[in-house]
């Protein structure tokens, strides 16, 4: 019989990031500690801890304003002490902040430490977000909002009144700007160059730079536009501000615009909107229909289907050089098919699953949509035309991918791209699995993620080959790692750990994808990678 | 009014950061000039205070549109 303790303190606020960090270690550190949750009480917290079975004593009538630390372990002592350990880790954390010469408690005061600021960066709650992105654009600051859950009313509102005034409105839920070279969130440190994007999707633009910068080339301005701009209700609004703006930018030679394909009208009025700024403009609507692809082109400009296929249609033109039709991989055919062919041999009988587990909703995204033209029935919980949808996205069926920064996995934890505990544990459970052939992953790189993201794998995935081994199975593990030598995690470095490891990796998502698609083809191989190539 | 990235570019980018720290710490990294706001919610913690406020300022707002 387990033991629950909870502890609520009123009006005692902490970002949300530092109370999962003190949660998370309590949790690794104290032995005996089955759970423990320290979160501000807001609606969606306190879903959390009651879909948890932690929503007891005096957290229930706890207030947004408040925060509730309990913990559940095998006995008492346990319990207090994981409780204990997160109010010190609390205020250690705060006491360490506020050494920290630039630290203010309001806006107001930070533009007065900071008259001349330009840019706001917010990721409070989201019912508090809309309210300080206001203040910000009132003061005439640009904005990139992080936050998630601002209602809707609030976007639209903040949105024109920004275009208004001529400012920036990134977000809400932008994870990602590059802002005059400078990367805010979650951003890699890339080259500077002539191509500029505006993308509705945090990692497309992670992937998309990073490809960019490891083939010599740079980018101006990433513009983040959160995931609900290319919508009916908003209207595109960030979308157009951006393209508008990059079209005045003397140094962004060609565009490149990447989103989830919107609803038609708001498609093509994008769409239309770019064929009028005079620059070349690349267009990735992921999983695109065909007829959105054919208006693409009409408008004279360049549809590219995957996010590797715009990085590399986008750097063709500033070269002066045709776009390639489509990329299928960099390596040379002869070599791809030797790397097949010689996983392929090793397979068991059963073996014939590929498993994605990703920590990228884009790079997701983009695996589903390549993989279903080669492996059915796909399963995923992101949303991509021709995929099955995947009801439990704990449980994998069939092939499936997984992105595990949806909601329903990061609803009270730290996303995977920082905390990769429930991935590590989710590689064991597929490894264990007697149908699964390959094991796919992404590594993301840069400013704001897992400080070793590849080397945190890697013990999990020695773990699950020799598992797989001791029962007669050969289980082959894909990556590709998103960022540059720049990063402050390097490329290269986490490209050659995986590699020791005996991770195949792949120069981009796109391509780690497809090599899973032909591993999982197992004897049709063949046919699969001439289909490919066709 | 089309967003001027070219004031952006001469004055260098100069940041205010609201909420995580983590996003201060690589701005810093970055050599950005940054300052941290240590944030807490405004009107005392008091939410249907502060909902109230926040409606009433984004009607005057919207109004103004």
């Amino acid at each position: 019989m387990s033991v629950k303790k909870v502890v609520v303190k009123k009006n005692t606020f902490y970002d949300s990031s530092i109370l999962m960090r003190a949660a998370s270690e309590a949790k690794e550190k104290i032995e005996g500690v089955i759970e423990v949750a320290a979160l501000m009480a807001t609606d969606l917290n306190k879903k959390f801890l009651a879909d948890v079975g932690l929503l007891i004593g005096e957290a229930v009538n706890a207030t947004p304003s408040d925060l509730v630390i309990v913990a559940e372990a095998e006995n008492e002592e346990s319990a207090n002490k994981a409780i204990e350990f997160v109010e010190k880790y609390l205020v250690k954390g705060v006491e360490t902040v506020r050494k920290v010469e630039e630290v203010v408690e309001t806006l107001e005061d930070a533009l007065e430490k900071m008259p001349d600021a330009n840019i706001v960066i917010i990721s409070t709650p989201g019912e508090y977000a809309g309210w300080e992105a206001l203040k910000a654009l009132e003061k005439g600051l640009h904005v990139l909002l992080f936050s998630s859950n601002v209602e809707l009313e609030e976007e639209i509102i903040l949105k024109k009144y920004a275009a208004k005034k001529g400012l920036l409105l990134m977000g809400p839920d932008a994870g990602t700007a590059i802002i005059n070279g400078v990367g805010l969130g979650f951003a890699n440190v890339v080259n500077k160059g002539p191509i500029g994007l505006v993308a509705a999707a945090g990692t497309g633009i992670q992937e998309v730079t990073s490809i960019i910068t490891r083939e010599g080339l740079g980018t101006t301005w990433a513009i983040g536009t959160g995931s609900r701009d290319p919508t009916k209700d908003v209207g595109a609004i960030t979308m157009i501000e951006g393209l508008k703006a990059l079209a005045n930018d003397d140094e962004t030679k060609v565009i490149v615009i990447v989103s989830k394909p919107p609803e038609e009208e708001i498609a093509k009025k994008v769409v239309d909107v770019a064929s009028q700024l005079g620059k070349p403009v690349v267009v990735n609507f992921l999983g695109a229909s065909k007829e959105l692809v054919n208006y693409i082109e009409s408008k004279g400009l360049t549809p590219a289907l995957t996010l590797e296929e715009a990085a590399y249609k986008a750097m063709a033109i500033v070269k002066g050089e045709k776009p390639p039709e489509k990329i299928v991989f960099t390596l040379k055919k002869d070599d791809v098919a030797k790397i097949v062919e010689k996983e392929v041999e090793k397979l068991a009988e059963q073996q014939k699953y590929v498993r994605g587990l990703y920590s990228g909703g884009t790079l997701a995204s983009e695996a589903a949509y390549i993989l279903k033209d080669y492996l059915k029935p796909l399963y995923a919980n992101v949303k991509v035309k021709g995929v099955e949808w995947l009801e439990d996205p704990f449980k994998s069926i069939s092939h499936s991918i997984v992105d595990m920064g949806a909601e329903e996995f990061v609803a009270g934890r730290l996303h995977p791209m920082i905390d990769p505990t429930l991935r590590k544990k989710r590689i064991l459970e597929e490894a264990r699995d007697p149908e699964v052939a390959v094991i796919l992953l992404d590594i993301v790189l840069g400013y704001g993620s897992h400080e070793d993201p590849a080397g945190a794998l890697i013990p999990e995935i020695t773990q699950a080959k020799e598992l797989a081994e001791r029962e007669g199975r050969h289980l082959v593990f894909i990556a590709s790692v998103t960022g540059t030598d720049k990063d402050p995690q390097n490329y290269s470095t986490q490209k050659s750990k995986l590699e020791k490891a005996g991770v195949i990796v792949m120069p981009t998502n796109a391509q780690a994808a497809r090599l899973a698609a032909l591993i999982a083809s197992k004897d049709k191989w063949r046919e699969v990678l001439d289909k490919m190539y066709s | 009014m089309v967003v001027d990235l070219k004031k952006i570019k001469e004055q260098g980018v100069k940041a205010i950061n609201i909420g995580i720290k983590d996003f201060y710490d690589s701005l810093k990294a970055q050599n950005v000039p940054v300052v941290h706001v240590m944030w807490k919610p405004p009107a005392g913690g008091k939410i249907e205070i502060f909902k109230r406020l926040k409606k009433l300022k984004f009607k005057k707002i919207e109004k103004s549109l």
